[in-house]
C-alpha cells in the first residue's frame, strides 16, 4: 500500500489528456479531441447523455481502450495506457458500476484478491484486516472488513470498492455513475467520503449522466461532453442548473424531418395507473398514465434507467405490471402473454436487438419469418389431404422475404446469409421490415435509431413517420431529444418512473424538458 | 434424404479426418500402455469393422440405435434443452414395447405399431417430466434427466424382474417375445430396425426443417429472449421438445426388443444414450449429418469393442467415446471455430 500523500499539491495538474480521439468501427466517433484536465484535491465530474462519450473517455483513461489520437499526461509524464494493470500502477483507480466483487468473500478476503503482498502461498488475512481498519478511520470510510459482502447494502458495497482501489495506491479515483444505485442518504454518505478522499490530496472523478442537484452539491468542476464532443469545462461554483442543461442538451438545429400531418383518431393504447418493479425488485414505473391515438407518435423522453427498459417489457408482455391497466383498442390486456398483445397488432422495435429483436444465428429469412410462421398462406398443409397450418411454405415465405429485403434496402449477399454478420443498420431495417410489414395499428419503438449512422436513422424515422400517417398509434421511447422533438406529436417524460410532464410537440421547448429529464422540474398536475 | 450441402460436407470431411486421427492415436497409446502388438490391434479393429462383410453389417447394425437415438437428441438440442436422459428414455420404450408384445394377443401387423406408439408416448412422458421441471421451475435439465436415468433403471429392474420375468433364467429380464414378432434380418446380422431408422431420418428432417413447430423449437434454441418477444411461448416449446425427443430415445429401446434382444432387460441400452451425445454433437443436430456421424461412432465403438480379445478393458471405449465428447463439445462451443 502506498502512502496516500504524494508529492503534489491541492490544485496541480495530476491528469492530462489532450485531443483524444476514439473512434470505433462503423464509423461512430465516441471521442473527437477531448481535452481534460483533472487536478489535485478535486471532485471532476463529467456530465453528458447516454453516448456523449463519457465512458469511452475514462476507460482510456483506465487503460480499458486505446486511443486512435492524442495523448495521456500523468503528473506530467506522457505515458501509455495498454492494460488496466498500466493504469493501477500510475496510481489510477476505477470503480465500475456493477461492484466487481465476489459475494460469498467477506470485504478482507475480497480486499486481498488485489493486494499484490497477499500473493504468497498463505493469506495473512489479519493483516489485510488490519489495515482496512487504520484505512477506513483515517479517511471516515465506515468499512467492517469481517463482514461477508453479500450482507453488505449498495452504499457499503461501494465503500469497500472504494478500500480496494486506495489499496492498490490509487491517487486518482474513477467512479462510474457513483450515485445511480445509492439511496438518498447514502449519496449524503459519498459526499461526505469523497470530500475527505480529496483533502487527503487525491483526484476524483465522477462520470454521471443526470441528477443535476448531486453535481451541483459534489463537484468542483464540471466538464460537459455531447456527442464525443467537449463542450466545455467550467467551475461548478459558477454556473447554475440551468446553464448545465443547456450544454448538455445543446440546441443546435435538428435533423430536419418532413412532419407528416395526420388525422387523429380513437385511442389505441391506454394506460392506466401503471406500476412494475425493476430487475433488482425496486419500482422502477410508478402510476404511470397516458393514452396514444390512432395517427399520433408520443414520445417518452428520459435519460437511461428511468423506468423506459420496464415500459417496454409490461407493454409486451414480458415483464408483470404490480398495478394498473393496460388497453388495447379498450381491451384490457394487461398482463398477457407476447402472442397475446402480438396479435393485438402490436410491433415491437426493441432496444436490444441481438438480445431481443434477432436470432443471430440463425438466416435473415427465418428472422423475418418470425411472426408470420403460422398464419397462412405461410404456413400451409403440404402434402396433407386435410386443411392444417403444420408446415412452412418455403415459397410463398421466399416472395414475401425477398419483397421485404427489397422494400427496406437490407444489404445481403442472400436471404439465407446469417443474422450475426449484418451491420447494426441493416439488422435495425430487417426488424422494422419484419414489424411494419405487419402493419401494427400500435407500435412500440425503444430506441430505434440509437447507434446507428445517419442513412439508417433517417430512414428508420421516415418509416416510423409514415406509418404514423397511415394511422398506426406509436409509442416512441428515446434517448434522443432531437429525435424525440421531430418526430412526437406529444412528450412526454419520464423521471424516476414516473411521468413528469406530458406536451404538445410544438409547444414544448428544449430547455423544459432536458430539466424535467434531469430531475429539477415537473409539470403541475403531474 | 436431403442432399448434403457443399459446406456441410466440408466440415464432415475435417470431422471424419479429425475422429479418425483421434482414434488412431488412441489404438496407438493403448497398445503402447498394454504392450500388445500394434499390427495386432490395428488388424482386430479392421476384421471386426470394415474387413468382412460380418463386420460391416455389425458396424450398420449398431448405427440403428445411435441414429434413432441421435434423432431423438437432436430435438431437444436445437430446441437449446441438453437432453441426457437418452438411456432412461430407451429403457422406457423397451419396457412397453415388450409389454405390448407380450401382453396383446393381436396379429403382428396391428401389435408392432401398438407397441411403437406405446413405447414412444413412455418415452415422450418420461422426457416431459424433465421439460415440465424446467419450463415451470427453471430446473436444470442436464441434472434432472441424467437422474431419471437412475429411475428408469431401477424401474426397468422391477418390472422385468416382476410381472412379465421370465422365469427360466435368474437375471431380471422379460420373457422372450412372440417369433412372428421379432424383426426378420436383412443380412445377417443386419434386422429391418436399420430400415426404421433410415425412415426416421427424413421425418425428423421434415420435423425440424419444415414445420413450424420445429422452426419454432430451433428459434427457441437458438435465442429464447427473442422467441419470447416475438410471442412464441418458449416454455411450452421446451416441454415439446423434451416430449418429442424422449420418444424418439424410446423408438430406440422398441427396436433393440423387436431387433435385438426379442426381450426387455436391464442391461440392454448399450450405453446408446450416452454415446449418442457425441454423433448428436458431431452432426450439429442435422438429420442428414448425423447418419454419418452415427456410422462413424459405431464403427469405432464396434472396433474398440473387439480389442476385448487381446485383453484390452471394454472401457477403453468409453475413453475414446470421450475423447470424441472432447473434440465435438470443443467444436460445438469454441467461438474461434478451431477445428
Amino acid at each position: 500500500m502506498q502512502d496516500l500523500v504524494s508529492n503534489v499539491k491541492a490544485g496541480d495538474v495530476v491528469v492530462e489528456m489532450r485531443k483524444v480521439t476514439k473512434r470505433f468501427p462503423g464509423g461512430v466517433i465516441a471521442n473527437d479531441h477531448v481535452d481534460l484536465e483533472i487536478r489535485a484535491g478535486q471532485v471532476h465530474t463529467i456530465l453528458g447523455e447516454n453516448g456523449a462519450g463519457k465512458s469511452t473517455l475514462m476507460n482510456i483513461l483506465f487503460g480499458l481502450y486505446e486511443p486512435d489520437e492524442g495523448e495521456i499526461r500523468v503528473e506530467g509524464r506522457k505515458v501509455a495506457l495498454r492494460s488496466p494493470k498500466d493504469a493501477i500502477d500510475l496510481g489510477i483507480g476505477m470503480v465500475h458500476q456493477q461492484f466487481m466483487l465476489i459475494p460469498t468473500l467477506s470485504v478482507a478476503e475480497n480486499v486481498a484478491l488485489v493486494d499484490r503482498s497477499s500473493r504468497g502461498f498463505f493469506l495473512d488475512l489479519n493483516r489485510v484486516e488490519k489495515q482496512i481498519s487504520e484505512l477506513s478511520e483515517k479517511l471516515g470510510l465506515r468499512v467492517d472488513p469481517k463482514a461477508k459482502v453479500s450482507q453488505l447494502a449498495a452504499g457499503e458495497k461501494q465503500r469497500v470498492e472504494i478500500v480496494k482501489a486506495l489499496y492498490c495506491g490509487a491517487r486518482i479515483l474513477i467512479l462510474d455513475e457513483p450515485t445511480s444505485v445509492l439511496t438518498p442518504p447514502e449519496v449524503k454518505d459519498l459526499a461526505i467520503t469523497l470530500r475527505r478522499l480529496t483533502k487527503e490530496g487525491l483526484a476524483v472523478v465522477a462520470f454521471i449522466t443526470h441528477k443535476l442537484p448531486e453535481v451541483m452539491e459534489m463537484s468542483d468542476r464540471v466538464t460537459v461532453l455531447r456527442k464525443g464532443r467537449l463542450v466545455g469545462t467550467v467551475e461548478t461554483k459558477s454556473v447554475n442548473q440551468k446553464d448545465l442543461t443547456k450544454m448538455m442538451v445543446g440546441r443546435e438545429t435538428l435533423l430536419q424531418l418532413e412532419r407528416l400531418e395526420s388525422k387523429k383518431g380513437n385511442p389505441v393504447l391506454e394506460i392506466k395507473d401503471l406500476s412494475a418493479i425493476s430487475d433488482k425488485g425496486l419500482p422502477a414505473l410508478k402510476k404511470v398514465s397516458f393514452s396514444i391515438r390512432e395517427g399520433e407518435i408520443l414520445g417518452i423522453a428520459g435519460v437511461a434507467g428511468n423506468g423506459q427498459r420496464e415500459l417496454e417489457e409490461v407493454l409486451i408482455g414480458l415483464r408483470k405490471a404490480t398495478g394498473g391497466k393496460v388497453l388495447i383498442h379498450g381491451e384490457d390486456m394487461t398482463n398477457s402473454p407476447p402472442e397475446k398483445v402480438i396479435a393485438e397488432g402490436v410491433g415491437y422495435i426493441p432496444e436490444d436487438r441481438t438480445k431481443r429483436g434477432v436470432v443471430p444465428d440463425a438466416s435473415i429469412a427465418e428472422n423475418l419469418t418470425l411472426k408470420i410462421c403460422s398464419e397462412p398462406p405461410f404456413a400451409y398443409n403440404w402434402f396433407l389431404p386435410f386443411r392444417a397450418t403444420w408446415f412452412l411454405n418455403e415459397h410463398e415465405i421466399g416472395k414475401y422475404v425477398e419483397g421485404l429485403i427489397h422494400e427496406y434496402d437490407i444489404m445481403t449477399p442472400s436471404k439465407n446469409a446469417a443474422t450475426k454478420n449484418l451491420s447494426g443498420g441493416n439488422l435495425q431495417r430487417l426488424i422494422l421490415a419484419r414489424e411494419l410489414s405487419r402493419h401494427p395499428s400500435l407500435i412500440v419503438a425503444a430506441q430505434p435509431t440509437g447507434g446507428l449512422d445517419i442513412g439508417a436513422t433517417e430512414f428508420i424515422r421516415n418509416k416510423l413517420v409514415e406509418a404514423k400517417a397511415k394511422g398506426a398509434a406509436i409509442l416512441l421511447i428515446s434517448e434522443d431529444l432531437d429525435e424525440i422533438m421531430s418526430t412526437s406529436d406529444r412528450i412526454a417524460v419520464i423521471y424516476g418512473g414516473e411521468i413528469v410532464g406530458i406536451l404538445a410537440a410544438t409547444e414544448a421547448k428544449i430547455e423544459t424538458i432536458g430539466a424535467m429529464m434531469a430531475g429539477i422540474e415537473r409539470m403541475q398536475g403531474s | 434424404m436431403p442432399v448434403l450441402k457443399q459446406g456441410d460436407l466440408k466440415s464432415l470431411l475435417t470431422l471424419v479426418a479429425l475422429v479418425l486421427g483421434l482414434f488412431i492415436v488412441s489404438l496407438v497409446a493403448i497398445s503402447l500402455f498394454m504392450n500388445i502388438d500394434l499390427g495386432a490391434v490395428f488388424y482386430h479393429v479392421y476384421e471386426s469393422t470394415v474387413g468382412t462383410e460380418f463386420g460391416f453389417l455389425s458396424v450398420l447394425r449398431r448405427t440403428t440405435y445411435l441414429l434413432i437415438v441421435s434423432l431423438g437428441l437432436a430435438v431437444a438440442f436445437s430446441s437449446g434443452v441438453w437432453n441426457i436422459g437418452g438411456e432412461g428414455q430407451i429403457l422406457w420404450g423397451a419396457i412397453l414395447a415388450a409389454a405390448v408384445a407380450l401382453l396383446v394377443a393381436l396379429p403382428a401387423p396391428a401389435v408392432i405399431p401398438l407397441a411403437l406408439i406405446a413405447s414412444f408416448m413412455a418415452g415422450a412422458l418420461w422426457g416431459l417430466i424433465a421439460g415440465f421441471l424446467k419450463a415451470r421451475w427453471n430446473v436444470n435439465e442436464i441434472v434432472s434427466t441424467m437422474m431419471l436415468n437412475f429411475v428408469a433403471t431401477a424401474t426397468m429392474t422391477q418390472i422385468a424382474g416382476g410381472p412379465l420375468r421370465d422365469p427360466v433364467v435368474l437375471i431380471a429380464q422379460t420373457k422372450m417375445i412372440p417369433e412372428e414378432l421379432q424383426f426378420p434380418f436383412i443380412v445377417y446380422p443386419l434386422n429391418a430396425a436399420f430400415v426404421f431408422a433410415l425412415v426416421l431420418v427424413p421425418v425428423v428432417y421434415v420435423l425440424m426443417h419444415k414445420s413450424v413447430l420445429g422452426y419454432k423449437m430451433r428459434i427457441v434454441g437458438g435465442a429464447s429472449t427473442v422467441a419470447a418477444a416475438a410471442g412464441i411461448n418458449t416454455r411450452r416449446m421446451v416441454m415439446i421438445s423434451m416430449f418429442v425427443s424422449g420418444g424418439i430415445c424410446a423408438l430406440a429401446g422398441a427396436m433393440l426388443v423387436f431387433g435385438h434382444f426379442f426381450r426387455a432387460q436391464a442391461a440392454m441400452t448399450g450405453m446408446f444414450g450416452f454415446y449418442a451425445i457425441v454423433s448428436t454433437l458431431l452432426g450439429k443436430s442435422k438429420p442428414e449429418l448425423m447418419f454419418f456421424t452415427s456410422l462413424l461412432l459405431s464403427f469405432i465403438i464396434t472396433g474398440t469393442e473387439s480389442l476385448r480379445v487381446l485383453g484390452v478393458p471394454g472401457s477403453f471405449t468409453q475413453l475414446v467415446v470421450g475423447l470424441m465428447f472432447i473434440a465435438a463439445v470443443l467444436r460445438e462451443f469454441s467461438s474461434r471455430r478451431i477445428i
